[in-house]
């Protein structure tokens, strides 16, 4: 069973590594959230049934576990751990792309923890149904999200834009 | 940028992270074997650690009060209340029945625990204070009975026992707001954006 396990979750670990992303401040604490969540799926493996597609299930537990694990020490990230986690970034060979990426990233980071799981599972192209799904929200209720997050969003990188030029 | 572009500037960021696994399946099987350096590992590390205090505590003064049965009691229930709240602590963190549901119940389900176990915090400092306070009183009695004790001797004592217990106190108070009281609260800023948005929406027509 734990070769299976293995085995599906290699094959869709890019989705963890985005989380990690998304919640850590830097190297060290990306690293152990990628292993606390890795042994969440494997904890709740034997729970999980084929009526979601795994990939919904593996988006579930890993935003379980990124927004409401517990920090023993709250940390203040060092300048140089905050340039670390903007560079955290997949190593691109395009300038602009990673440019880009970076700069949503950066948006991404100033939205609250909730925010920041919708507007995820939004651009994985996840369907509504789906969001609602591992949210615990209604669908309408994601649309107006959405909507909200996306106005956000924007302010910030009109704000970001405004900043380079 | 548009933000239109958002969508695909994100997947095709993402593309080498599909296309190239960081871990080969070797590696996850690896890691789930030596899973120790999380942060929880750590907390029930701490928490193993506390339990066998508690334990070597109750022994000893059960063992050097046991002839004195109303203070072996005490210790008793000091060490049983003390277990439970360790075997709660452990419960809260390491409960992972919670990550498989959604993220509005997990959160719900989490706070209620929380709640809960930072209240039961609060009425074992009490109930640990009153024990102990209880088993100084029952000593100093005991002692009166068998010679006579000094009236500033006694004052001395009672003051003693008053700052302890503003001691214990204070830094209960410190250790929850420090420790549990930020989680606690961001938990429930969390679980409040997701229900105060559902009644937003059940509210406009």
């Amino acid at each position: 069973m734990k070769e299976e396990f293995a085995q599906l979750v290699s094959e869709n670990q890019d989705i963890i590594h985005k989380v990690c992303n998304l919640y850590c401040n830097n190297a060290e604490d990306k690293r152990d959230l990628f292993q606390d969540v890795l042994y969440q799926l494997w904890k709740s493996y034997p729970s999980f049934r084929s009526e979601s597609k795994f990939t919904t299930w593996m988006y579930r537990v890993a935003l379980n576990t990124a927004i409401t694990r517990f920090k023993k020490f709250k940390k203040t990230p060092k300048p140089e751990e905050i340039n670390e986690r903007i560079i955290q970034v997949p190593d691109l060979k395009d300038d602009v792309l990673e440019e880009k990426l970076k700069a949503l990233y950066e948006a991404i980071n100033q939205l609250s923890k909730i925010e920041r799981a919708i507007i995820m599972l939004h651009l994985e192209e996840n369907s509504y149904q789906e969001i609602a799904q591992i949210m615990g929200i209604t669908e309408t209720n994601v649309g107006v999200k959405i909507n909200r997050i996306k106005k956000k969003l924007k302010t910030i990188l009109m704000k970001q834009e405004a900043l380079w030029n | 940028m548009e933000l239109d572009d958002l969508k695909d500037i994100w997947q095709k960021g993402h593309q080498n992270l599909k296309e190239n696994p960081q871990h080969s399946v070797a590696e996850i099987i690896n890691l789930l074997k030596t899973r120790t350096l999380g942060i929880l590992a750590k907390i029930n590390r701490s928490i193993l650690i506390e339990v066998a205090l508690t334990l070597a505590m109750m022994v000893l003064g059960i063992g050097y009060y046991w002839q004195i049965p109303t203070i072996a009691i005490c210790f008793g229930g000091l060490g049983g209340v003390a277990l439970v709240h360790y075997w709660l602590k452990y419960r809260i963190l390491n409960n992972s029945k919670h990550l498989a549901g959604n993220l509005k119940d997990s959160l719900a389900r989490l706070v209620r625990i929380f709640g809960r176990y930072m209240y039961g915090y609060y009425l074992l400092t009490w109930l640990m204070l009153v024990i102990a306070n209880s088993v100084v009183l029952i000593d100093l009695i005991m002692e009166s009975n068998r010679q006579k004790i000094a009236a500033g001797y006694l004052v001395f004592i009672l003051a003693i026992l008053l700052v302890w217990n503003v001691i214990i106190y204070i830094m209960v108070q410190i250790y929850l707001r420090v420790l549990y009281g930020n989680h606690f609260n961001n938990l429930k800023k969390c679980l409040n954006e997701l229900v105060h948005s559902e009644s937003e929406v059940v509210i406009e027509p």
